[in-house]
């Protein structure tokens, strides 16, 4: 007999099997054992098993195509209603087959779709590209994409990445269609939002400078116009001192002479404000700086400015940092005259200058003195320009130095604390970015 | 043409007269020629087109002038072929470097900032008025 096509092998021998068993169970009830009869009863026997065996293979062969039918159908779901269209498409854009998703971008019901071209879709200036695509997907017979533009006629334009892969045969291919619309307008909206965030921060930035550039200007011009009576009210005392000194009674050459100073003081606190605007925006040149050499020299000028005094000073063999080596000798000049000054008092001065590498790169500088020191209560006004806490009998000064070194130190992008006990010295410590090589 | 030692480009009064009396304690006043404003002193070197004009022994010029500026003034007695070899020491009360700069990059002989102290301000201009007074004769310009 022939086997059937659909059960394999194995599973007609097993059809068979179970077909000869149940007529075995039949042969058992009639016990007829003879010649002609024996035959005749084994042919029909084995006609018996046929027709069970193909009553067998025929639900077999049911079964099976109601399991291809619900797969069939389970696919053909998963085709149409997959959020992606999908088309057949000709070598010249005809439609053979679109699934629902593609009839909807296309905006045109499905059966109205077929035979179509694809590309009478596209806005026309679109079509000549779309064919090319076409062409070479199917002439490669590799997986290609592009985008392009839906224009369905009715409703909004969609923007779609299209992929196709040409069949084996290579008359026609599969495309994919996916809406990306949505995608693009987000993406378009991320960017607008990202310009107008740079232009904000640009014309932020702009208004910063401006605001900066004017006040730099202010302070400019108010100094130099602040200038010229004070140079008149100073000039003239002098000139007045030198011409007339003899004839004035000494009360009012006293007079004279603190008009004379107070010009004096107005002018060194016209200069420190020009001094510290002009530290705002120095253009920084930064290399690695020493501060050790500037430091020996800054104290070496200290005392051989008042020979009277003795002073031990102690100095780090070498304090490296990165910064501006300028401002940084500024910075220098102030602490260390501030130390100078305010150990005046002291019989047995000592000024010392030591530095550590911390653990995130910077170094930090400590400048001590043994002299009056501060009120720690009032360490908030030290770096504050104009504000004194000594007043101008005890030490002299305009009260800029510590606001400018404050202003150098941040622009370096370091840190400057002060530590004080009241009449036994003070300690400021610098933080400063320390040389790469050095670091941690 | 008329001489003068000394032309002093200067509008605030207060100042020409601490600059005259800066001057005088020097021995220096004697033929002092002011001009108020930076148009004045051009016309003044220029002579108004007709007379030759004044040819002093150095120009004191002021920065910050009403009208034309100081730099500008330089600019055109270097441009000008009578007056190019002028000796002209600007007097300025600002310092900064970029005004320093510009006044050498102008053609100018020597930069004095009007010090607030009085005595130093005297100092100044009397070392480097007599200098250009007593010690360098100015070139005789090209015919």
């Amino acid at each position: 007999m022939k086997k059937g096509r659909l059960p394999s092998g194995s599973d007609a021998g097993q059809l068979r099997a179970r077909a000869e068993e149940r007529l075995r169970a039949r042969e058992e009830a009639a016990s007829l054992r003879t010649g002609e009869e024996a035959d005749a009863l084994r042919l029909l026997h084995e006609l018996q098993v046929h027709q069970v065996e193909l009553e067998l293979q025929n639900a077999e062969l049911e079964r099976t195509r109601d399991e291809l039918e619900a797969s069939l159908e389970r696919y053909t779901d998963l085709y149409d209603f997959a959020p992606v269209g999908y088309f057949t498409l000709a070598r010249d854009g005809g439609i053979y087959s679109a699934n629902l998703a593609g009839a909807d971008l296309l905006g045109v019901p499905r059966a109205r779709l077929l035979g179509r071209r694809f590309g009478t879709f596209l806005p026309p200036a679109e079509r000549a590209g779309f064919d090319a695509f076409l062409t070479r997907t199917l002439d490669d017979t590799q997986r290609e994409a592009c985008e392009v533009t839906l224009d369905p006629g009715i409703g909004a334009k969609r923007i779609a990445r299209i992929e196709a892969t040409a069949s084996p045969s290579g008359k026609d291919c599969r495309v994919a269609v996916l809406d990306v619309t949505g995608q693009r307008a987000a993406e378009a909206e991320i960017r607008r939002m990202n310009e107008g965030l740079e232009r904000m921060v640009a014309e932020r930035g702009a208004e910063l400078e401006e605001a900066n550039a004017e006040l730099e200007a202010f302070v400019q011009s108010v100094s130099h116009d602040l200038r010229a009576p004070v140079r008149a009210v100073s000039g003239f005392s002098q000139v007045l001192a030198e011409d007339f000194g003899d004839q004035l009674p000494p009360v009012a050459a006293d007079y004279l002479r603190r008009i004379h100073e107070g010009a004096r003081r107005m002018g060194a606190l016209i200069d420190d404000l020009l001094r510290l605007s002009r530290i705002g925006k120095a253009e920084l040149e930064i290399t690695t700086v020493d501060l050790a050499g500037p430091c020996r020299e800054i104290l070496a000028e200290l005392a051989a400015g008042s020979p009277d005094r003795r002073v031990e000073t102690v100095v780090a063999a070498t304090i490296p940092v990165r910064g501006d080596a300028r401002l940084l000798r500024v910075m220098l000049q102030n602490l260390l005259e501030n130390a100078w000054k305010f150990t005046a008092a002291e019989t047995a001065a000592r000024i010392e200058v030591s530095s550590r590498l911390g653990a995130d790169g910077q170094r930090e500088t400590d400048i001590s003195d043994n002299g009056a020191g501060f009120d720690m209560t009032l360490v908030g006004k030290l770096f504050v320009p104009f504000q004194r806490l000594h007043s101008a009998d005890q030490f002299a000064g305009t009260g800029v130095g510590l606001a400018l070194v404050d202003r150098i130190v941040r622009r370096h992008g370091g840190s400057i604390r002060a530590e004080s006990i009241e009449g036994s010295g003070a300690t400021f410590s610098v933080r400063l970015p320390a040389p790469r090589e050095e670091g941690p | 043409m008329s001489t003068a030692s000394i032309l002093l480009v200067e509008d605030n009064p207060d100042d020409v007269l601490l600059a005259r009396r800066a001057l005088d304690r020097c021995d220096l006043s004697s033929g002092l020629v002011v001009a108020g404003t930076g148009e004045d002193a051009l016309e003044l070197l220029d002579g108004k087109g007709s007379a030759a004009g004044l040819r002093p022994a150095i120009v004191l010029l002021d920065l910050q002038l009403p009208g034309i500026d100081g730099i500008e003034v330089l600019r055109r007695i270097r441009a000008d072929a009578k007056t190019r070899t002028l000796p002209v020491v600007v007097l300025s009360s600002s310092r900064t470097p970029q005004d320093v700069t510009a006044c050498y990059e102008t053609g100018a002989n020597g930069f004095v900032q009007k010090d607030m102290d009085f005595d130093r301000f005297q100092a100044a201009m009397g070392a480097l008025t007599a200098f250009w007074l007593r010690v360098n004769v100015p070139p005789v310009p090209p015919p």
